[in-house]
């Protein structure tokens, strides 16, 4: 499926600097597959298979990089005692939370309003101050 | 590629035109070029300088070019109907009006969807989520 169409010799040029600024990931994808500008196979290509391509070796060629960076910040932790402030801080919170809702549970109201929702601390200082 | 969006881009697009429905493939490499070629087929080589001088006039004929260029790589069993013209001269207005309509209002808008999608920057800082770092 060759392009019989005329285009100027000048316009060459501008289409040539448009389709790689248009598809910055084709010529990639050429040297990738070693595939010619125009080729039959290049022709038939969809521009989003050559995308998708192309993410994902993005992400394969980052994972080793972050892998190993996440390794380093971990190893930092442990030598610099970071990592026992963080999981005390988290262990506390945790705690905090077990025990609040703890006291939430064994909260009677009872035990501080009568019946008529009057306080019985009140009712206690009236006594005592008669 | 880009932010998530809330409806998938499809590869393959229905339009309606009349009563008749049609499905449109995202084009291959092959068509995209055909695409540009038939752009400056239909502008005489003068796409380029019709976009920069930007005037009414041009862009109502920078439309037609465009849908032609477009219908005619895209659903090729319209080209007896839209495309019997050999230069945007040739074509008859009114009848080109529905074609129109129909390029701008449904195709156009996908096009520019995955135009957006290809274009995305490709350098992205972080691809991968902390979860699938997780041993």
């Amino acid at each position: 499926m060759r392009n019989n169409y005329p285009i100027a010799i000048n316009d060459l040029k501008d289409y040539v600097y448009w389709w790689n600024r248009q598809y910055p990931f084709d010529r990639w994808w050429r040297e990738k597959h070693r595939i010619p500008f125009q080729s039959e196979q290049h022709l038939k290509a969809s521009p989003i298979d050559q995308r998708i391509e192309y993410e994902e070796e993005i992400i394969f060629r980052k994972l080793p990089q972050i892998q190993k960076q996440k390794k380093r910040a971990a190893e930092e932790a442990e030598i610099s005692g970071h990592f026992l402030y963080k999981r005390s801080v988290m262990q506390n919170a945790q705690l905090d939370k077990v025990v609040a809702d703890q006291l939430f549970d064994d909260f009677d109201i009872g035990e501080y309003y009568t019946e008529s929702g009057q306080l019985k601390q009140e009712i206690d200082d009236e006594q005592h101050d008669e | 590629m880009n932010a998530k969006r809330k409806t998938p881009l499809t590869r393959e697009l229905t339009v309606k035109l009349d009563r008749n429905t049609y499905i449109v493939k995202y084009p291959n490499i092959g068509q995209l070029m055909q695409i540009e070629s038939m752009k400056m087929l239909y502008s005489g080589n003068a796409y380029g300088s019709m976009i920069r001088t930007r005037t009414k006039s041009s862009e109502r004929v920078l439309d037609l070019i465009d849908m032609v260029s477009h219908l005619t790589v895209l659903m090729p069993e319209l080209n007896d109907d839209i495309i019997g013209a050999k230069s945007i001269n040739d074509l008859d207005i009114v009848k080109a009006q529905p074609f129109l309509d129909l390029y701008k209002k449904q195709i156009q808008p996908w096009l520019e969807q995955w135009d957006k999608e290809l274009n995305a920057p490709i350098i992205d800082n972080n691809p991968i989520s902390d979860d699938e770092l997780e041993d």
